[in-house]
């Protein structure tokens, strides 16, 4: 009985209220932004390694909401950004996550 | 001239924008009529030409395709503790709030027009003919499922559909399931969204990051709030970072306890909650292939109640089912 019915009107709904909880435990500061199952979060930060902590707890936090209820956080194509004022400041942004080198993206397409 | 202007007030006077616009450049192209005949399948037991087989090769296809999504390790104690973070202060419970009879007729209304229909063959446009007179019969039934807490096993079969995808059309994995259930049983359910999605909205339970449900919230909304922040941010000279999540089949992997669990923390109980319970469990399916009609009622094959169907890759624009060409 897992899942929810495909042509249903009540399956949004329930799925909806499924992930209703997963912003409440995201650092106050950073904004969740959820559209049915894409799931966002913009993080911000005084200086670069602060954000970068920030990410990591994050993260941490995401996978242990996601594996504790079942769904699948697919690490390959989850994308990490850094946003810049200029353009040209393309540096590479990356971050160690689980003992993983996680590199930033410079294009994303949301949603 | 008399075509663009005529082309034009199609468009501006349709409520479906999009789909109008398409579906006159697809009329003026011509020849692009969608065949969505199957005349033969590869299967295990070689080539399928029998209608019949097709569609029992499909159903099963389908649902294989289900089972074998991994059901994912869950923890509901570590689950039910995340959700505590969710702090709601007082806890208001859902009424079971009875059905009248206007309700029904202007639920009936609110359908959208069209001539799709699940096994029983009675399409929206049919209910909406008829709404008067059958409000009656069909609010003392929707009472007494809402007061016994049974969704009616009859309402759950579902018609699933090959919608061709892309590639060879003799190859199983090229389609896509598309379910059609009964329009009577989407009475049933929006008169459940509205008291559930009542509830929620009038306790503010719902999260505002959540854009893809509210009221007059958009996708464009998520989109505008996105770059406001991160613009806003870097004006203030702030370092601005995004997490993109890409979840693997997050519908399919919905863990039906949990669920149950998260619901109750939400002030769902008694009725409504069993309710809800069999509504989501037992479903069966049936393969209906546009060329092979008189399949639906023969070859009903049940979903096993751990296989609860749902297809790969939907999201809330193909929840609108009655979109498929006919």
């Amino acid at each position: 009985m897992n899942g929810v019915p495909q042509g249903s009107i009540l399956g949004p709904l329930l799925f909806i209220i499924y992930l209703n909880d997963l912003p409440c435990g995201l650092i106050q500061d950073n904004l969740p932004i959820i559209y049915a199952d894409h799931t966002s979060v913009l993080l911000t930060a005084n200086n670069d390694s602060d954000l970068k902590n920030k990410i990591n707890y994050e993260l941490n936090y995401l996978t242990e909401w996601f594996s504790a209820n079942g769904i699948a956080l697919n690490m390959e194509k989850t994308n990490l950004m850094k946003f810049t004022p200029n353009m040209r400041q393309n540096e590479l942004f990356q971050i160690i996550y689980q003992n993983k080198l996680l590199t930033g993206t410079n294009n994303i397409k949301f949603l | 001239m008399a075509k663009k202007q005529f082309f034009h007030k199609q468009v501006s006077s349709s409520t479906n924008k999009i789909k109008t616009a398409w579906r006159l450049i697809k009329d003026s192209l011509g020849n692009l009529h969608y065949d969505d005949t199957v005349n033969e399948i590869k299967s295990e037991n070689g080539l399928l030409e029998n209608p019949i087989e097709i569609a029992d090769a499909f159903n099963e296809y389908f649902i294989n395709t289900i089972t074998n999504v991994n059901i994912k390790h869950s923890d509901i104690g570590k689950a039910s503790k995340l959700l505590n973070n969710h702090k709601l202060g007082n806890i208001v419970y859902m009424e079971t709030i009875p059905v009248t009879e206007a309700e029904v007729v202007s639920t009936i209304r609110s359908l959208k027009p069209n001539g799709a229909s699940g096994y029983d063959g009675i399409s929206n446009n049919i209910l909406k003919l008829c709404a008067q007179n059958i409000s009656s019969p069909l609010t003392y039934i929707i009472n007494y499922t809402l007061t016994t807490g049974i969704f009616p096993e009859r309402c759950k079969l579902a018609i699933v559909r090959p919608i061709h995808k892309k590639g060879g059309k003799n190859e199983m994995n090229n389609y896509r399931p598309i379910s059609l259930l009964m329009a009577i049983s989407e009475i049933f359910e929006r008169i459940m969204y509205n008291r559930l999605f009542q509830h929620f909205e009038s306790n503010n339970y719902l999260t505002t990051a959540e854009y893809g449900f509210r009221k007059e919230v958009h996708i464009e909304n998520a989109v505008f709030s996105l770059l406001d922040r991160i613009t806003t941010l870097l004006d203030k000279r702030q370092h601005v970072g995004g997490i993109f999540c890409d979840l693997t089949k997050a519908f399919d992997c919905v863990n039906h306890n949990i669920r149950l669990h998260k619901l109750q923390y939400y002030g769902i109980k008694g009725n409504s909650l069993t309710w809800i319970k069999s509504y989501l469990g037992n479903r069966k399916q049936t393969e209906g292939l546009p060329i092979t009609k008189q399949s639906r009622s023969g070859n009903i094959i049940q979903v096993e109640s751990s296989s609860e169907w749902s297809p790969t890759g939907i999201n809330l624009r193909t929840f609108a089912f009655h979109n498929i060409p006919e």
